[in-house]
């Protein structure tokens, strides 16, 4: 079973071609064995070639197959079995808030879709990735792999996550950052609708431990435009208040406090080198993702 | 809750305010239509209903407080209220008013309970409501002080125009009552006219003690007329009410309905004329106009003196009853003389209590004979000897001295007498006179002398025609011809006798008394008369007072009034010759009578009416006069010459007649003096007197009482009847009450805006 099969049950065809070939670049040197793209200070170990792939803009030219180069006249680098080992570690909110949604996508469903990606291109260059869904606890882990195989697996848990009403997305960070002992890359996909004290304490842990750590915070663009005209009952997820009200006289005072939050977010996540990216549900994902990936590509480069 | 209806002239609208509580029903709709969320950002959301929950419950309550006040301020206004006078806030509603007060000044008003009269009252409610009006808010007024008939000359009146209320209320009290009478059709036609050019805010006050007699003067005459009664005042009330005006009925009469007065209501010496040292009658008539009988005497006064025989006896009057008073008295000196008569005891209406009447005593009567043919000294053989002899018995019987001073000319003898030196002339059986003879008997008697024509051989019918008839205009009938036969106690002849026809003054006294008539009609025997017909479409009253006993009814004596004169026709002869009446004992009495009537003015100029304009007329220039009024002032008259209103002024007569008229009436009671302004200029007399009276129905003071009014006078007219004693005792009568409707509106619609700008302001805040 090829990745793209094994994926396409899930996504959809065009957009994981569009992120083919875009890769993730881990902006700081992870523990590891790297190959291929990743620099890696470990060297000559286990290094077993595996296949030829055709050369793109932005390859290594130490890699490049100047054998194959002569015979064929083209341009092939040489791809090994232990090319890299990154590991990333996709973490996703599956917590009740995520359920949410004001269009045809909740945040979950988004998140999911921008996890299971994620994934693919993680596995698709060689990298382990590893899943972690989380409610009120982390209540499934997939361990890391490379195998293309773990996609079909990682995918299937995402499908079907176990929603919890109560999170404490602090505590939860904390916690993985005391299960993760090796460094490597964290991916948090979550509304971050929690005490943002506790999450920039969290996400300050994980950094602690070295993680290269990118926060993909996925809200709900009716969360960011409170766009409600009628006298509306807001029932709250996770065992929030009742409150009826007339959005129109809410409008301003919850926007200036969705945008103070978010500014404490960013500014926090900017103060812990935590990759901080808001992405908006009305949001093509494809296009979130290359212009991050893009983004922090460029960075790196 | 009914006073508080009654602030509401459409009060049935009220229940539309029940309308004020669907804002109040739209909110909780909409609150119960709310939308079911699930809403992950509970924290975000909490945080801000905390912030701004007091805020927008606040807002909420004030644009809900805003919308349904708009709603009530609506209804409300639809409503109409009004303010009373008495709010606290009439300010507020105060509308620019237009007043006209009628103010009744007639003499019934004068009418006083011993400490005050009607008019008192009538000034303090007039006072209260000046004192309501505000000049500074724009409010005009009109007094009309109303007496009948109106003196545009009185400050206040409609000629005086619009005036500021404050000078008003300085007219208002040097108001009088006045002398006049009233007629309030004419006092409110008076005022529709002063508020017809304004649109909204007229009222029209009448003030008056709403004397029956005011409200139409013989409302019998227009029932006939079928036009309904008191048809005058209906149709100028519901006038005012048609054109927006406000009627409000003051009444300040006394309680009683027809309230206790004795009045003189005539003051006259029988029509005869008065002669020096000749017994006078002068009669008082004094009407009980109250209600319950009572006791009365007459006191009389010749020139301001207290007569000694002046004083009748108290005599009973029964209610609505007249009875009358005599006083003799003889007159030694000739001229104007003033009599008056006052009632005993004075009753609380004294205005009609006395009277005055003024009598010219003449010296005697200065009668010319002009007869028709040359003298005969034989007894009773000229056409004149019947005559002197019935008006002068004293030239042959001694003892007997009459008013009368005849004296005879020939016929031709007439051009060379000056006429104005005599009171009456008889042209007895003559020729008739020449044209210029003719023109001075014309301008004679239209000064008010008399003149007594007899028909015999002498006169030529057609002569007669052409100029007594058609150039002079003096005569009654049109002589024929002569018919019958002059030989009238033949035993063969049939003579002619006399038959009385129209009633009138001469022939009265003949009617009643069967024995002269039975002389006159049966004994009396006219063989010829001269047959003739009564003149046709005449200016002049003409009346036929004796006929014959022809076929045609031929007029016999005939009368016709020329100016202030009088002329009649006897048309057979006053001597022998062709009838037997001059030796009858009947022909002193047709002779004296006529002689009487000839003298007694055809209106008397020197008893007026207040109200009536002074008129007298001269046969000769009477030089200026000099008008007294009972008040001492005086004003000049310069005669006019009465050809210059003639139509044909190329051709004036060599004798005119001059005037000398008032063009105001007389509008106070009293008696005038009209003298000589300048001496030795003219020929008129030196003094005259008029005595100038009061219109008697004043002292009928039946009244209305508002209920009597409502029912029978302005029913179906509405009208308010603030209380005068009230009005006296309180604040000053304010507005009738001012609308607040557009104040309401523009509330309403300041709320809607204001609810339009508060929504936008929170609208604004939550985009």
């Amino acid at each position: 079973m090829t990745l793209e099969n094994a994926y396409s049950a899930f996504l959809d065809f065009d957009t994981m071609e569009r992120l083919r070939y875009l890769e993730i670049k881990a902006r700081d040197i992870v523990e590891g064995y790297l190959a291929g793209m990743h620099r890696s200070p470990y060297h000559g170990f286990s290094v077993e070639f595996a296949q030829h792939r055709e050369y793109v803009p932005g390859d290594d030219l130490r890699h490049v197959d100047w054998k194959v180069f002569g015979r064929s006249d083209r341009y092939y680098v040489k791809q090994y079995e232990e090319e890299t080992n990154l590991v990333a570690h996709v973490v996703l909110d599956t917590s009740e808030s995520m359920t949410f949604k004001s269009g045809a996508v909740s945040k979950l469903e988004y998140a999911g879709l921008a996890a299971a990606s994620l994934i693919y291109l993680i596995l698709h260059q060689r990298d382990a990735a590893s899943l972690a869904l989380f409610g009120s606890e982390v209540y499934q882990i997939l361990q890391p792999r490379t195998h293309p195989a773990h996609f079909k697996l990682a995918v299937g848990n995402i499908a079907m996550p176990k929603i919890q009403e109560n999170t404490d997305i602090g505590a939860i960070l904390h916690g993985l950052a005391d299960r993760l002992q090796r460094r490597g890359l964290v991916l948090l996909l979550s509304d971050l609708l929690d005490d943002p004290v506790a999450i920039l304490q969290g996400l300050n842990h994980l950094r602690h431990k070295e993680h290269d750590v990118i926060v993909l915070h996925v809200l709900d663009h009716a969360e960011r435009t409170f766009p409600y005209d009628r006298m509306t009952r807001f029932e709250g997820l996770e065992n929030g208040p009742r409150i009826t009200a007339d959005p129109r006289s809410l409008r301003s005072t919850y926007l200036a406090e969705v945008n103070a939050y978010l500014k404490t977010l960013k500014k926090g996540c900017l103060a812990s080198r935590v990759d901080y990216r808001l992405l908006d549900t009305r949001e093509s994902l494809d296009v979130a993702l290359s212009s991050y990936l893009a983004a922090r590509a460029g960075e790196r480069r | 809750m009914v006073v508080l209806l009654s602030w509401f002239l459409n009060p049935g609208l009220l229940g539309w305010l029940a309308l004020g509580a669907v804002p109040v029903i739209i909110h909780l709709l909409i609150r119960r239509r709310v939308v079911h969320l699930n809403w992950a950002a509970m924290d975000f959301l909490s945080l801000a209903h905390r912030k701004t929950r007091r805020r927008i419950q606040l807002e909420n309550l004030l644009l809900l407080a805003l919308r349904v006040a708009a709603i009530l301020l609506l209804v409300a206004g639809a409503a109409r209220p009004f303010l009373q006078a008495t709010s606290p806030i009439a300010d507020l509603a105060h509308a620019t008013r237009h007043v006209a007060v009628v103010v009744d000044v007639s003499g019934s008003m004068a009418y006083g309970d011993g400490t005050r009269t009607h008019f008192d009252r009538a000034r303090s409610a007039a006072e209260k409501i000046l004192e309501g009006l505000k000049p500074g808010h724009g409010d005009t007024a009109v007094l009309i002080p109303h007496a009948f008939p109106a003196d545009v000359s009185e400050a206040g009146s409609l000629g005086s125009g619009y005036m500021d209320p404050e000078r008003l209320r300085g007219i208002l009290s040097g108001l009088e009552v006045s002398d006049r009478s009233t007629h309030l059709a004419d006092a409110l036609e008076t005022a529709r006219r002063a508020l017809r050019p304004h649109k909204t805010g007229k009222e029209v006050y009448l003030i008056s003690d709403m004397q029956k007699i005011g409200f139409g003067r013989d409302p019998g005459e227009e029932a006939e007329k079928g036009s309904g009664r008191y048809h005058g005042i209906r149709a100028t009330l519901n006038r005012i009410i048609h054109e927006g005006g406000v009627l409000k009925v003051i009444d300040v009469g006394p309680r009683e309905k027809q309230p206790a007065n004795f009045g003189i209501v005539s003051l006259e010496a029988p029509p005869r004329v008065i002669t020096r040292d000749q017994a006078a009658v002068v009669m008082a008539r004094v009407k009980n106009f109250g209600p319950e009988p009572g006791e009365v005497s007459v006191k009389f006064f010749v020139r301001n003196e207290a007569s000694p025989r002046g004083a009748t006896r108290p005599r009973r009057i029964e209610a609505g009853a007249e009875e009358a008073f005599l006083f003799r008295h003889t007159f030694n000196r000739k001229g104007p003389v003033r009599i008056r008569a006052v009632v005993q005891p004075f009753d609380n209406f004294s205005r009609d209590d006395q009277r005055s009447l003024v009598v010219t005593v003449r010296d005697r009567i200065r009668v010319l004979l002009v007869g028709g043919e040359a003298r005969s000294s034989a007894p009773f053989e000229n056409t004149t000897d019947h005559l002197k002899t019935a008006l002068d018995p004293s030239a042959t019987e001694s003892d007997v001295i009459g008013p009368f001073s005849p004296e005879v000319v020939p016929w031709h003898g007439l051009a060379r007498v000056t006429l104005s030196d005599y009171d009456v002339v008889v042209l007895a059986d003559c020729e008739v006179p020449g044209l210029s003879e003719v023109e001075a008997l014309q301008t004679f008697v239209k000064a008010g002398g008399g003149l007594f024509i007899t028909w015999g051989p002498n006169m030529d019918p057609e002569t007669a025609r052409e100029r007594l008839a058609r150039k002079a205009g003096l005569l009654p009938v049109l002589p024929d011809r002569a018919v019958g036969d002059a030989d009238y106690n033949h035993p063969r002849a049939s003579p002619f006798h006399f038959r009385l026809a129209d009633r009138h003054r001469v022939t009265r006294g003949m009617e009643a008394d069967d024995e002269v008539k039975t002389w006159l009609m049966d004994r009396t025997l006219v063989g010829r008369f001269m047959r003739s017909v009564p003149v046709k479409n005449a200016s002049d009253p003409i009346s036929v007072l004796m006929t014959y006993n022809d076929e045609a009814r031929s007029p016999a004596l005939a009368e016709r009034v020329v100016g202030a004169g009088k002329v009649m026709v006897l048309t057979t002869t006053a001597s022998a010759a062709w009838t037997d009446l001059p030796t009858q004992p009947l022909f002193l009495m047709v002779v004296l009578a006529v002689a009487h009537h000839l003298l007694v003015p055809v209106q008397d100029p020197f008893n007026l009416t207040v109200g009536d304009r002074l008129e007298r007329i001269y046969p000769t220039f009477p030089g200026k006069r000099l008008l007294k009024r009972p008040s001492g002032a005086g004003e000049v008259f310069t005669p006019i010459r009465l050809d210059d209103d003639a139509e044909d002024k190329g051709k004036k007569s060599a004798f005119s007649l001059f005037a000398v008229r008032s063009s105001r009436g007389l509008m106070h009671r009293g008696v005038y003096r009209l003298e000589r302004d300048e001496a030795r200029i003219g020929s008129g007399p030196d003094l005259e007197l008029f005595a100038v009276n009061p219109d008697p129905v004043e002292g009928d003071l039946g009244r209305f009482t508002l209920a009597d009014l409502r029912a029978e006078v302005l029913k179906d007219i509405r009208f308010e009847a603030p209380d005068p004693t009230a009005l006296e005792a309180g604040k000053a009568e304010g507005p009738r009450g001012g609308e607040l409707w557009k104040y309401l509106v523009a509330a309403a619609l300041a709320c809607l805006v204001l609810e339009s700008l508060v929504a936008w302001r929170f609208g604004a805040r939550q985009q």
